[in-house]
């Protein structure tokens, strides 16, 4: 009890409930344009928090980070461009419910999602995370290894079309994936004398590549062509309605648990969260065939699993001072500048930064709610921007996006690139967010693998005398083997 | 059309020459510095080299008396930071802070830089690597690390922060200093790596003491020596290599560079400035917190120095295999 007045004391003071909003409100803004994620925001927003107070300055940078969950989806719902990677499972219900004219009730259950997930894994956070943390430590290569696999394997539940098309695009995902240095030799592969691409293709060109600049493409086509306008014309409500909270009811507490799982492990992060979690959402779903047509809980679950994730990669720094992704590297940086070490004994030595940061999220996660509910009716207007001028400016941003990522030009050159390979994508009907993800999942994939197989001797028994990582292959297994059978079923059923 | 095309062409050929002209003869006559410097980190902030930086830059200013702004160009393992200050105007005013990264990038990849691009105007850290193990291991002194390796060659198991990266470098020189096998295990980083040698994953790793001071004082990691030739102001109970009989010292360095063809007289006001700024009590304490040593070193002997790790990371590379 007299934790909780004294870390309340702490967030209110006037000072931190400014930097948790400022935080929020970046964090929105960055969510929602494409190209910039939390880890470009917040590493340009760093030395800024360099002098000053400690305390104030994590808060902020925090704020930022849950902040870009809430404002990714909003481009992902508005126009199919994911604002951040994390959302890009959102695009696919979430765009379709905006062609339906849903686009408020889509954007205000994120916000609903997001909100009740975050806080849900601030709870965790605040209740157990030193004994969470040690499990963390339990989670191996080999056990990365079989997370990758299952990653994968969930992907093709992802696609609604054709399976033999999803497998394509998993495919060509990981081989993409393979560009770079290879780990284990450090010989550059598939890099043509590149030396930017020694890093590998980067997610955001590709992303903002194949859903911003192809999703104009297509467009001005159809523009072009039919002389339809695509301008949603009736905006039906813009808050959730009853029969919304219902259908969405299960999406979000199952996506809160999923995402904060993930989140806790190391590098497991809230792109793989928002995807396990909308697979499951699909199979436990009672129209689970009709998730991926425009259902609101193809949107309130991956919105509550990256919500949750983000919570639950506290964690491992606040209790072990391990920063388990780029993000979490970055607010280390932003301690140790002040003399200030993340670790077991944060607690006792900085009370008031750990207390304060972690309560300053319970108020954050309000502050953006109270933030998004209001901008729906702001947002729902801009697709009423003539296409004429929107176009040109989603252009602007994703290719200026892309050149402010490495300060490249070989940045802005796969952006195209892939904007016209999107196009095409489209036109034949192959589903971009699958390569995306198998693209973030394949060099894990690889990694861990190689990895787990010079830690053995390059026997494959590894896996089998690991626990965790045995039962997650065999989830997998099940899974792939349940694709044709449920098909096989609903044929039955369709001829009976 | 074509006429106002012409014009525009040549207002602009004129404003080119114009600033050339002033920027370049204009204010080499005054006194150096007359604007403000930029110090390029050619990382993303929020690593061990920008947090440095951005330590030193506002003592190093009240020095000069001119601001040192400090600028991120990270991407392609730094090379495009470091390219841009080697090729930049050598006026003093384009300031690289680097070290052991750079040694190695020389010869890996497709990034093509050589360190005699620069002048070395003085050393500001150093940062000994350790040999850390498992907390449970039955290993507690380096003795019993090497015995066990000597025993059985090629058993031991070390996590490294990338093939061919400094901490893969510190442990393979510091096997062949003491005659033992080591199998590789590479990771994404210093981080990742410390975070599998508390899992048991590896059997040890050999990053600089920050990297695993955390999991060192919450019993996870034991820290068996510093490859260094003096102990840790901060941790005085951890031994080093040379006390115990081994002649093998390695660690991670940087310091401030200009390009090449910067002036004799300009290089030696920056070199003596950053000497007087570095004696600044509050720095040397803000290092120890950050887990590395304030080392100072004028440009003279920085390149001396330079010159000598350049030697000793191609050796290592060599026999690791990646520079045929």
């Amino acid at each position: 009890m007299d934790t909780i007045l004294f870390a309340l004391s702490v967030v209110f003071r006037p000072e931190n409930l400014l930097f948790a909003f400022i935080g929020c409100l970046i964090g929105t803004l960055v969510g929602v344009l494409p190209g910039i994620g939390p880890t470009a925001a917040i590493s340009l927003l760093l030395p800024t928090t360099f002098r000053g107070d400690v305390v104030s300055g994590l808060i902020m940078l925090a704020g930022i980070f849950y902040g870009t969950q809430y404002g990714g989806s909003t481009t992902s719902i508005l126009v199919n461009i994911p604002g951040e990677a994390a959302s890009v499972v959102t695009c696919i219900d979430g765009y379709k419910l905006a062609l339906k004219g849903r686009a408020g009730p889509a954007l205000g259950m994120a916000a609903f999602a997001s909100y009740i997930a975050g806080t849900f894994s601030v709870v965790l956070l605040t209740l157990v995370a030193p004994p969470l943390a040690e499990m963390a430590l339990h989670f191996g290569s080999p056990e990365f290894t079989a997370m990758a696999v299952l990653g994968l394997t969930l992907l093709i539940s992802l696609s609604s079309g054709s399976m033999v098309k999803a497998f394509m695009m998993a495919a060509v995902g990981v081989i993409l994936g393979v560009v770079g240095v290879d780990p284990t030799t450090g010989a550059p592969r598939f890099t043509f004398g590149f030396y930017e691409l020694e890093d590998g293709v980067g997610l955001a060109p590709v992303a903002m590549g194949l859903f911003g600049i192809a999703e104009v493409l297509a467009n001005v086509e159809k523009i072009t062509q039919e002389q339809r306008s695509i301008v949603i014309e009736k905006v039906k409500g813009l808050l959730p309605n009853l029969q919304d909270w219902k259908d969405s009811a299960v999406a979000i507490a199952q996506g809160s648990v999923v995402g904060f799982l993930i989140g806790l492990v190391p590098g497991g992060n809230t792109i793989i969260a928002s995807i396990s979690s909308y697979a499951l959402q699909k199979r436990i779903s009672k129209r689970g065939d009709k998730v991926g047509t425009g259902m609101i809980e193809g949107v309130a679950a991956p919105e509550a699993a990256n919500n949750s994730a983000t919570g639950a990669a506290f964690i491992p720094l606040l209790t072990f001072g391990i920063p388990t992704t780029p993000v979490m590297a970055l607010l280390l940086a932003g301690c140790m500048v002040h003399g200030v070490i993340p670790g077991p004994l944060l607690i006792k030595e900085q009370p008031s930064l750990f207390w304060g940061l972690i309560f300053s999220m319970y108020v954050g996660n309000i502050m953006l709610l109270v933030l998004n509910l209001p901008l729906i009716g702001l947002w729902v207007k801009v697709l009423r921007i003539p296409y004429g001028i929107l176009f040109p400016l989603i252009i602007l941003f994703c290719l200026v996006g892309s050149y402010t990522l490495n300060n490249s030009l070989v940045e802005v050159g796969l952006t195209a690139f892939f904007g016209l390979v999107g196009f095409f994508m489209r036109k034949f009907e192959y589903e971009p967010a699958l390569l995306i993800l198998a693209l973030v999942m394949g060099p894990i994939l690889e990694e861990s693998l190689r990895r787990s197989l010079t830690l053995s001797g390059g026997n494959l028994e590894i896996f089998f005398h690991r626990p965790i990582a045995m039962s997650i292959l065999l989830i997998s297994l099940l899974f792939l083997i349940s694709f044709p059978v449920t098909r096989m079923i609903r044929k039955r059923k369709a001829e009976a | 059309m074509k006429s106002k095309l012409r014009k525009g062409m040549l207002g602009m050929f004129l404003s080119v020459l114009f600033i050339l002209i002033f920027s370049g003869a204009g204010f080499s006559a005054e006194k150096f510095p007359s604007k403000p410097i930029t110090l390029v980190v050619p990382w993303a902030p929020g690593g061990r080299t920008d947090v440095v930086a951005r330590l030193v830059a506002p003592v190093y200013e009240k020095v000069l008396g001119q601001p040192v702004v400090v600028v991120n160009k990270a991407g392609a393992s730094g090379y495009i930071g470091m390219k841009s200050v080697s090729t930049a105007r050598p006026d003093g005013y384009n300031m690289l802070i680097a070290g052991g990264g750079l040694m190695v990038l020389q010869y890996t990849g497709e990034s093509k830089i050589r360190w005699e691009e620069f002048k070395w105007i003085g050393q500001i850290y150093e940062a000994a690597a350790t040999v850390s193990v498992n907390a449970d291991s039955p290993w507690k002194t380096i003795e019993d690390l090497i015995d066990y390796g000597r025993k059985n060659p090629g058993k031991l198991k070390h996590g490294n922060s990338g093939h061919g990266g400094t901490t893969h470098l510190f442990s393979e020189g510091f096997a062949k200093a003491v005659g033992i096998k080591l199998i590789q295990v590479v990771y994404k980083g210093d981080g990742p790596a410390a975070v599998a040698l508390a899992s048991n994953e590896v059997d040890l790793s050999c990053p600089p003491l920050g990297a695993v001071r955390p999991l060192m004082e919450s019993k996870k990691i034991r820290v068996l020596a510093l490859q260094s030739d003096k102990r840790s102001t901060q941790f005085p109970g951890i031994p080093t290599l040379k006390e115990k009989g081994i002649d093998w010292s390695a660690g991670t360095f940087e310091g401030f560079a200009i390009p090449k063809d910067t002036p004799d007289d300009i290089a030696a006001i920056l070199e003596s400035g950053l000497e007087k700024a570095l004696k600044d009590p509050g720095l040397a304490e803000s290092f120890r917190k950050l887990d590395i040593t304030l080392e100072h070193k004028n440009l003279k002997d920085f390149t001396a120095h330079v010159a000598q790790q350049d030697k000793k990371y191609h050796d290592l590379l060599q026999e690791a295999g990646l520079i045929k």
